[in-house]
This record gives C-alpha cells, sequence and structure tokens, in this order.
C-alpha cells in the first residue's frame, strides 16, 4: 500500500527539486563535522628567543573526535563534503574579515582492497605454490608507504585552500600546481611509514604560508571521564578533589588520566604571515589596538532550502553551519544543552543571546556546591570573564573597541612567542603572555586555566588565593610530544600499538 | 557593555539561568500543549505567544519551531515562518518535522512540486500508518490545488486503505 501512495506522490512533473541533496542531519550527531578544538597563536621555534617581532601566526582546527587509531579498514578521511573554514575578525565587529576555506576530494585507488591502506616492506609476491589462476611472482601486496604517490595508499586525500578577503576569492596553491596531500591514519609500520608522510604532507609555500591537513595525535589533553561524570575530578595530594597541591600544579606530568590519550583526531592548520590577518596589513606592536585580532573555525555542510529558485531547483552553494569553535570548553561548559545546537549553528556576532550562561556559569555553582563551598565563587554578573567574549585588556591594548559580545578565540598577534622552555601551561594567568587566553597553543593547560577563572573566579580581586588558584584536573601534559615547528601536532598514534592510558595504571593516575 | 545591556542585571541573568535549568519539563510541555490548543482553536495570537515562550526556554526543541511555523502560516506571515523552517532544515535536516514545515511553507507560496517533493521525502521518515495517512492527505490536498484532481483521488483512496477505520 506504501509502496502505491509513494508512487502516486511521485507522479508529478520532471522538474522535481533534489531534495534527497542533504547529508548527516543532527548537529550533535555529526561526528564527521564535529569540532574537537581549535588554536592560534604566534607562531616559534625550537630555537625561539625571548621578545623576538612575531611574523606568523599558525591556526589549527581539530575535527572528529576520539579516532580510534586502530579501528580499520577505512580509518577516518575528512568529509567531501564538509566544507571547513578558520575565519578572522580583524576589526572588531565580529564578523569574519578574512577566510581560509579547506575543501577535501577522495580517491580511492584500490577498490578491491579490503581496507584503505596495505604495504610491506618492498613488497610481497605470490609464492611458488600460489593457487591458479595467479602465477608465482605476481604481485600482491603493495610496497610499504612511504610517499602519497605509493600504490598502497588505497584512499587519498587531496584538498583545496582559497583565501576569501575584500570579496575575493583567491586560491592559495603549490607553485608547481601539485596538490596538497592529507596525512592518512597512522596504520602501522610495516604498512607505512607515518612520518615521511607527515613530512611530505606539511607544505611550506614561497609566500610564506604553510598548509597541513591530516590524521595526527589528539593535542587535546584531559580527565574526560571525570570532568563529565558531573565533575567528579579525582581526590590527588591535597585530600580535596579537583584541587592540586604545589607539586602537582608545577609536575609537568599526570596524575590522573589522560582520557585522550592514545586517540587521533583529523587536524587542519595553516600558518600565515600576520600581515594577511591584520586590518591594517601590517605586523603591529602589542599595543595596537589593530595587533588583537579574533579567530574561530566552523564546519558546514549544504543546505535545502526552504524556498525554491525560480528554476525549481535548490539554490546551489548554499550550506548550512553545523559546528563553530572559537574559546575551548565554551559550548562543552557554558552553553545548555537546550541550546548548544542554537549556538553551534548561529554567528559569534549574535552571541548576546547566550549572555546568561557566561554571566552567570552554572559549572561555578556546580563546583560550588558539590564542594560544599570549599571553593567558593566570585557574585554575579561575572564581568570578569569579559575578556573571553570581548576586545579586552589584558588580551587586547587600550583604545581597542570591544565590539559586541562573541566566543572568539582572540590573539594579540603582537604579544611575542614565548620561548618553548618557557612555556607555562596555565598561559596569561601565570604571567606567559602568549599563553590562554591570548590565543591558545597546543600545551595550553585550558581545563584547568577554564576551572580557575571560570569556577575559581582568580581573576577577582579577592579569588586568587587557595584553593581556587590550585583548581585542575591533575592532567598536565599530553601524552604525545608536540613538534617545535608548524604544524606542531605530534604523530598520531599507531594503530596496531596505540595505548590509551587509563585510571589504576601506571601513567594513569588513581582510580579514586 | 553591550552584554551586560541586553542581559539585564546579574540577578535577572541567574533567573534565566534558573529557569532554563528547572528540573521538571512539565511546565515547558504545558507551554507547546497549550500553544497547540491555541492553534487548534484559531486564537494564532496567543499560539505564537505560547510557542515564543517555549523556544525561549529550550531553543533547540523541533516541536517548538514547528509551533512557530504554523502560527506564523495561520497568521499570514509567510517570512518569519520561512526563516523557522529554514532553521529546522538546518538543524535537522532529515527529520520528517522539519520536513514537513518546509512543505507547508512551499506549499503556501504555490510551490506545489515542491511542497510534494519534501512530503516524499518525510513520508518515508515516519512510522505508523496515521502519520503516512496524513501526509498522503496533505499531499491530496496540494494537488487539488494545483488542479491534479486525479492523483488527488489517488493519494486519498491510498490514504484510507492505510487507516480504513477512520473513513468517513
Amino acid at each position: 500500500m506504501l509502496a502505491s501512495g509513494l508512487a502516486l506522490l511521485m507522479a508529478m512533473p520532471a522538474s522535481l527539486p533534489a531534495a534527497n541533496h542533504r547529508e548527516a542531519p543532527v548537529t550533535a550527531l555529526d561526528h564527521k563535522a564535529d569540532i574537537t578544538d581549535f588554536y592560534a597563536f604566534v607562531s616559534y621555534g625550537a630555537d625561539q628567543a625571548a621578545g623576538q617581532t612575531p611574523q606568523k601566526v599558525t591556526l589549527i582546527l581539530c575535527v572528529d573526535p576520539l579516532l580510534e587509531p586502530a579501528n580499520g579498514p577505512t580509518y577516518f578521511p575528512f568529509d567531501s563534503s564538509i566544507l571547513y573554514e578558520i575565519k578572522i575578525d580583524n576589526n572588531h565587529d565580529g564578523d569574519e574579515d578574512v577566510v581560509f576555506q579547506f575543501q577535501f576530494n577522495t580517491e580511492q585507488r584500490l577498490p578491491g582492497l579490503w581496507q584503505s591502506y596495505a604495504g610491506i616492506g618492498t613488497g610481497a609476491v605470490a609464492p611458488q605454490n600460489s593457487p591458479a589462476p595467479v602465477p608465482p611472482g605476481t604481485p600482491i601486496v603493495p610496497k610499504r608507504i612511504t610517499a602519497f604517490e605509493d600504490a598502497g595508499l588505497g584512499l587519498r586525500q587531496s584538498y583545496r585552500v582559497t583565501m576569501l578577503k575584500d570579496r575575493r576569492a583567491t586560491p592559495i596553491a603549490s607553485p608547481d600546481g601539485k596538490p596538497f596531500y592529507a596525512v592518512p591514519a597512522n596504520v602501522g609500520t610495516r604498512t607505512m611509514d607515518y612520518g615521511s608522510l607527515f613530512t611530505a604532507g606539511t607544505y611550506k609555500l614561497s609566500n610564506g604560508i604553510s598548509v597541513f591537513a591530516g590524521t595526527v595525535d589528539d593535542p587535546f589533553w584531559i580527565d574526560l571521564g571525570a570532568t563529565f561524570d558531573t565533575a567528579n575530578f579525582r581526590t590527588l595530594g591535597s585530600g580535596v578533589p579537583a584541587v592540586l597541591t604545589d607539586a602537582e600544579d608545577a609536575g609537568k606530568q599526570n596524575y590522573a588520566s589522560d582520557t585522550v590519550s592514545g586517540y587521533a583526531v583529523n587536524a587542519i592548520a595553516i600558518e600565515l604571515p600576520i600581515e594577511m590577518l591584520t586590518s591594517t596589513g601590517r605586523v603591529e606592536p602589542a599595543t595596537s589596538p589593530e595587533a588583537t585580532i579574533g579567530t574561530w573555525g566552523t564546519t558546514s555542510r549544504p543546505r535545502v532550502t526552504v524556498r525554491l529558485g525560480a528554476d525549481g531547483i535548490m539554490h546551489e552553494g548554499a550550506m548550512r553551519q553545523v559546528q563553530r569553535m572559537g574559546n575551548p570548553l565554551f559550548n562543552e561548559l557554558i552553553i545548555g544543552t537546550g541550546s548548544k545546537d542554537r549556538f553551534s549553528m548561529d554567528r559569534p556576532r549574535n552571541d548576546s543571546q547566550f549572555s546568561s550562561f557566561a554571566l552567570d556559569p552554572l559549572i561555578a555553582r556546580v563546583v560550588n556546591a558539590l564542594t560544599g563551598g570549599v571553593v567558593s565563587i566570585p557574585k554575579t554578573p561575572r564581568t570578569d570573564l569579559l575578556p573571553l567574549v570581548t576586545y579586552a585588556a589584558p588580551i587586547a591594548a587600550p583604545g581597542t573597541p570591544p565590539g559586541p559580545v562573541a566566543d572568539l578565540l582572540r590573539l594579540n598577534t603582537g604579544v611575542p612567542a614565548t620561548p618553548p622552555a618557557s612555556m607555562n601551561r596555565l598561559g596569561l594567568i601565570a604571567g606567559d603572555a602568549a599563553g590562554f587566553p591570548n590565543g591558545r597553543r597546543l600545551g595550553d593547560d585550558v581545563v584547568d586555566i577554564a576551572l580557575r577563572v571560570v569556577v575559581g573566579g582568580v581573576l577577582v580581586q579577592g579569588f586568587n588565593k587557595f584553593p581556587n588558584n590550585k583548581l585542575g584536573d591533575g592532567v598536565n601534559v599530553n601524552d604525545a610530544a608536540y613538534r617545535a615547528e608548524f604544524p606542531y601536532l605530534a604523530n598520531a598514534p599507531d594503530g596496531r600499538d596505540r595505548r590509551h592510558l587509563d585510571p589504576g595504571e601506571p601513567g594513569g593516575g588513581p582510580v579514586q | 557593555m553591550t552584554w551586560l545591556l541586553a542581559a539585564g542585571p546579574g540577578m535577572q541573568a541567574w533567573a534565566q539561568v534558573r529557569e532554563s535549568l528547572r528540573p521538571s519539563q512539565s511546565d515547558f510541555l504545558d507551554l507547546k500543549r497549550d500553544a497547540e490548543n491555541a492553534l487548534s482553536k484559531g486564537d494564532f495570537e496567543k499560539a505564537l505567544a505560547l510557542a515564543q515562550r517555549a523556544n525561549r526556554r529550550m531553543p533547540d526543541d523541533l516541536e517548538t519551531y514547528s509551533l512557530l511555523v504554523r502560527a506564523y502560516l495561520k497568521m499570514g506571515k509567510i517570512d518569519q515562518a520561512e526563516k523557522q523552517a529554514q532553521w529546522m532544515l538546518d538543524i535537522r535536516t532529515e527529520h520528517p518535522l522539519s520536513l514537513l514545515r518546509a512543505a507547508d511553507v512551499r506549499e503556501a507560496i504555490g510551490q506545489w512540486d515542491g511542497a510534494i517533493a519534501l512530503l516524499n521525502d518525510a513520508i518515508g521518515r515516519v512510522q505508523t500508518p496515521r502519520e503516512k495517512a496524513e501526509i498522503l492527505l496533505h499531499g491530496a490536498s496540494i494537488q487539488r490545488k494545483a488542479g491534479r484532481l486525479d492523483s488527488a483521488s489517488r493519494l486519498t483512496e491510498e490514504a484510507h486503505k492505510l487507516v480504513p477505520e477512520e473513513k468517513q
């Protein structure tokens, strides 16, 4: 009966709109478009000296969370139907002025193989006892993958980068016209030399721009399980959950489980001369209002439009934003679940509608309640959080227009990068001027910073004291070492030998 | 500061947060039920006001947007209806409710075939014979408006086969 009914409904003129041209529907369930983290910082090198005038900025957008490195056979390609964008507001109005778009193309080069990648040594051939019709000596397994041209790279992704600025779209391409390739998942050492692919997939162009895309170690670290078990942080040396001792606070090691350890993520990175990002087209000193930019990342998918075009088909090129991210943990820990989709899909300049969440962050009241008042919290409204959502000191220079409330990751591009050896995981609140919330580096411990600033209120007079200034989840460092140059990201965990550090095991911290 | 002006004093902000976090959802459900009742009684202004209150309580609730679209359409406010229907498609593209409300808007602006296409998509995404029958009857109504009376009759017949006990 139903089939008959459908057939009747479909008995229409031939100019039907393409109503089935749509992708995954639900923001919260759209794993591929899920932004995990966004980073923006003044680029640095291993030999970085203190006080060097900034030259470039690195922007990194991570998507597709908690990728289990062993999870073949097709692993984790970027989604060719998603438009990945990194956006910059340089005139403090909360709207994008410069945009970098990334779009991927997928090739299936070994469609008969059951998995996306295969390789071993110099290759494997059919042995003498190979049954007919395959004669001995016939190539069976390709050689180990060391380059993007190798036959064993069955699933190969290339990508295009486009800059939108002043209403013009400018392709960012390699001078030789060769495509940019995305670095695949690290399947294992038999199959591939992931490190060689990572190096080959880091494109340093003659115009000072560098680009990278690929599956890498998830650069984030957090006791995720404890965080979302209603802030059930572990009890460490202080005897108070979520409160660190001085030694734990200073330790460059983990005292609790990094739930993200051993997982991969898909990352897009671009390094740009600062002149391309500021409104003046110059490198501005930190004291200049024009030095501070707002940055964020978005993912978008093709949109189904309610209204059809005059020709009876959908408007081509229309996109719907699936997610955005500026400040870390803002959507996760500040925005209520009944508003998360609205937040994810709206524009930053409209964020005043979410002000109530930021003016009185519930996470602070939760920790205040769970600790029986041991962790006291500031009075509302929390104007101390303004630097996270407006252009304000100490990130922006005096005289910078505050602009609208907008969840942007603000970066004063005039603040010199901190030499790696001197970087402090607690960033700006620990006196490291180049750290979060002045931008965000991979090594910034945004969980502990957020706990201290948002919950503990350490920026409020009288609250920068114990235990508020020792709040932390006990996870202080990433499980893999970052690179000291672009794209700074660490190698993806090896799928065959990956390891997740769980509570109760060495390096995983206590269960309680 | 812009955001302070937008949010009002701190206690007002806390009141908003507290309201949005109230454990019981009964008042939220009451708002939606009352809006539905107002719609059925033809009190579209009241229905809209109730739906808007529900929307402020939970901005991600799809059913509330559906109420907004229906109220705006009844009031002849096509542009507002389209805006809300587009948001429904954006947040839940393949949800039948999104498809049905978008079809309503297309119908309201005379895009008959476009509306039928969305109904066609929606019918494969609903579960019960009653839901399918309702969509078929909606399709029949649109086919009649489009002057395709034979198609309208066949769709009506198919709908009655799905729920024969309700055939008049």
